[in-house]
């Protein structure tokens, strides 16, 4: 959307992505959006949904422009083709508008094609507006003339060659970091917090990286879908039931009604406890909404959005028929934290933009369900449009120096393959931040990334310069090391509980002495420095 | 544990040519060929270039060639599979990993977007199903690959992925286009009484292929 915005603006615009265009999360969303100005909705119970869902470490302002630019920016994207669903007469009517998960009003539009259709739609966006596409392209640093950001160093995949590409402003819109977590996780393979890296390198702000937000369900075996997610609370229904190892109820309906963090929390204890089903989860029965009136048509309703598609291949018909109970486990799913900006993606670094989940501040603690794409189509086209603005002002031809960084990697021997080191990573982040956190979990975390970033250093690769994944895996690896420091540091600093933060060491809420964002920033000597802010919730 | 070999024909940029390579991998119940690549490249052989994002039938990333015609990895269990190989017909860049910007480069210019005056909701959109049905397309380019007539690099003929996305704005009331002339001019004469492309994903093929012919 933002380099839509900056197109339509009048700027030359270039998209840039390491894996084609128009992957990423938003490709395997649901697709489902939420949306103001619909029937039975008020502006003012929209943004108090998405605030106090967030425990008030939102900021406002950007909460209230989500909220106003919606239903143009969902028409905008409708006009490259999307389609949100209608009913028979082709109508939004209350039964296609739907009340999602914590939602007090229904607002929520299903997506045709789901994430998939929204991706066409927006890569047929880049046809229509003349977009230069840079696929299978990584970004490895954001490049500054003094203080400004004046352009981006690149390595292209599909060559082994490093570029630099110089530019009036660069949006950065790399999405979140699940895979901090693989497996277990719901999100992309390319979720590696490359965007929250590129950001504290160059300088910006972040806010609230301690808040990452597990979704409570998903599958636990077999191991090629461990981590895949299977559902929010909205899934259990009215009448489901989670139930620990030793066959006692953990939560006995009216899941339906809790928010994610809410159930996560709970289930988390439960398994932190040990008390824990045969592959390490839980186990959700849905079998008693069958015997409510409506049950059967509220679970083919849910089965329609495609939530829970991964239950058949993991766990076979009936239990995809909810006829037999799922053993679950919360995954990995959203990180609410990121670069700070204002409601038009700016950044503290002149020249460098931010929109979709690699920005932070709009849903504080725990994000409420379909506002996600709601943020990335909102504040896509604010980015663009600012940046576009920002950048017919800059004169051309800036003074950029790079230091390539994959040169001396091809064909380097060394004791190790990338991939072990991030699949160490991987699981000393799920250990030590997963769920539940503690101060010496987190500290024994922040030695164990100081471990792998030296192992790291003498690290193997092949000599083969096109498509050579021990690179890109390289590559990701330092954006995981510099990101993970970055959830590290803050979960230690927060030290209460409070949405998707959980110490065990801290288990209440810090109340109004704690509504405050941590807000990290790279210091002289590379250190990260902080601050603890008062919430502009 | 139970093992068992999977050959596996890379691409090799280099020389040029699909090198058949052996490996042991586990065959634990319910595992899918993207659990045994994923094996390999951990344990075995980092070098081996395959591509994946969502790791269950959200992205269509993963498509390769088993059992003698195009599936999706992630989807495929392992079981009964000897032999994969990258999706036939396709430009490659390594091993199993296809250069979909290449691919995709041969259909640029083609407004595959609603052309027309841009609709503002909530407007009346009637949906038809069968739009609903393509608009579930992977984009895995399953379909290309199994196509007879298809071979990259020969003008005015893509192969089914663009009678699809074709299809999508036939059906679309927001397009003015004549998105029927173009699947003329683009060969859609040759999948007369063919029948021979697949979907992994169950998007409606013959369907569309009959409702923008002549
Ligand atoms: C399974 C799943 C279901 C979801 N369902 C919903 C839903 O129904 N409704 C909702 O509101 N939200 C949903 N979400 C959340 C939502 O999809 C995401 O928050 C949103 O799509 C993020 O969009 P984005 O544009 O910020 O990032 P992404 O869509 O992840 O895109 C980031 C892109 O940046 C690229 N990139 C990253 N780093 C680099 C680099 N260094 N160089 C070059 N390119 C790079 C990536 O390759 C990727 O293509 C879901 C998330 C998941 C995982
Ligand atoms: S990995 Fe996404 S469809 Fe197979």
């Amino acid at each position: 959307m933002a380099a839509v915005a900056a197109a339509e603006a009048g700027a030359r615009v270039a998209v840039l992505s390491k894996e084609p265009v128009g992957y990423g999360n938003t490709r395997m969303a649901v697709g489902l959006t939420a949306c103001a100005g619909l029937p039975g909705d008020t502006r003012e119970a929209f943004v108090e949904d998405i605030l106090s869902a967030g425990g008030y470490l939102n900021d406002r302002v950007l909460v209230e422009t989500l909220v106003d630019d919606s239903p143009a920016a969902l028409a905008k994207l409708e006009s490259f083709g999307h389609t949100f669903i209608r009913d028979g007469a082709g109508k939004l009517s209350p039964g296609v508008i739907h009340r999602a998960g914590y939602h007090s009003r229904a607002r929520t539009l299903q997506s045709s094609g789901a994430g998939v259709g929204l991706a066409q739609a927006l890569r047929a966006a880049m046809e229509k507006y003349g977009i230069s596409l840079f696929e299978d392209t990584f970004v490895l640093g954001l490049l500054k003339e003094e203080d400004t950001v004046r352009g981006v160093h690149l390595f292209d995949l599909a060559r082994g060659e490093e570029l630099v590409l110089a530019c009036g402003a660069a949006v950065l819109a790399t999405g979140g970091a699940g895979w901090l977590f693989y497996p277990q996780t719901s999100n992309a393979r390319t979720s590696t917090g490359d965007g929250y890296a590129l950001a504290f390198n160059a300088g910006a702000e972040l806010i609230d990286m301690e808040q990452i937000q597990a979704l409570p369900f998903a599958v636990t075996h077999p191991e090629a879908y461990r981590g895949i997610f299977c559902g929010e609370p909205a899934v259990a229904g009215p009448a489901g039931k989670i139930i620990n190892g030793r066959g006692e109820a953990v939560l006995n309906g009216g899941i339906n009604r809790m928010d994610r963090a809410s159930v996560v929390c709970r289930m988390s204890a439960e398994i932190a406890n040990g008390a824990v089903a045969a592959h390490g989860g839980l186990i959700l029965d849905l079998r008693p909404n069958l015997a409510l009136e409506d049950g059967r048509q509220m679970r083919d309703n849910i089965r329609n959005t495609g939530i829970f598609n991964v239950v058949l291949p993991a766990y076979g018909r009936k239990a995809f028929n909810w006829e037999e109970p799922w053993e679950v486990m919360p995954t990995i799913h959203f990180f609410m934290g990121g670069v700070r900006a204002d409601k038009d993606g700016r950044t503290c670094l002149p020249g460098l933009y931010v929109a979709g989940e690699v920005q932070g501040g709009v849903h504080g603690a725990n994000r409420l369900g379909s506002v996600a794409l709601t943020e990335i189509l909102v504040f896509g086209l604010r980015a663009g449009c600012a940046a576009a603005a920002y950048a017919k002002n800059m004169p051309g031809a800036p003074r950029l120096r790079m230091h390539p960084v994959t040169a001396e990697l091809f064909g380097r021997p060394g004791p190790v393959r990338p991939v072990t080191l991030v699949r160490q990573l991987q699981n000393l982040l799920w250990k030590s931040a997963g769920l539940v956190r503690n101060k010496s979990l987190l500290q024994e975390a922040l030695c164990g990334l100081g471990d792998i970033t030296d192992k790291a250093r003498s690290a193997s690769f092949s000599p083969e310069r096109v498509y050579n994944t021990e690179i890109l895996d390289y590559l990701e690896l330092q954006n995981m090391l510099v990101t993970a420091r970055l959830v590290l540091q803050a979960a230690l600093l927060r030290e209460e509980s409070r949405g998707a933060h959980f110490r065990s060491d801290f288990p209440e809420s810090g109340g109004e002495a704690w509504r405050k964002n941590i807000v990290l920033r790279r210091a002289e000597n590379g250190d990260i420095g902080y601050r603890l802010e008062v919430s502009r919730a | 544990m139970k093992k068992k070999q999977l050959h596996v024909n890379r691409w090799l940029p280099e020389r040029e040519k699909l090198v058949r390579e052996t490996f042991i991998v586990p065959e634990e119940p319910g595992a899918t060929v993207l659990q045994a690549l994923l094996y390999i490249y951990e344990e075995t052989d980092s070098t081996l270039a395959f591509r994946y994002s969502c790791r269950y039938l959200r992205c269509g990333l993963c498509g390769l060639q088993a059992r003698g015609k195009p599936q999706l990895a992630c989807r495929t269990k392992l079981a009964g599979v000897n032999e994969i190989a990258p999706l036939p017909r396709l430009p490659l860049l390594r091993d199993l990993v296809v250069d979909r910007a290449a691919y995709f480069s041969t259909i640029q210019g083609l407004s595959l977007y609603p052309v027309g005056p841009a609709a503002e909701p909530p407007v009346i959109l009637r949906e038809d199903p069968l739009h609903r049905n393509l608009m579930a397309c992977l984009e895995c380019l399953c379909c290309v690959a199994s196509c007879p007539a298809y071979c990259f690099g020969e003008p005015c003929f893509a192969g089914p992925y663009l009678f699809i996305k074709l299809g999508q704005l036939h059906l679309d009331p927001r397009d003015m286009a004549d998105r029927k002339g173009q699947a003329q001019e683009w060969g859609i004469k040759r999948c007369r009484g063919c029948e021979k492309c697949v979907c992994p994903n169950g998007v409606r093929l013959k369907e569309t292929i009959i409702l923008l012919s002549p």
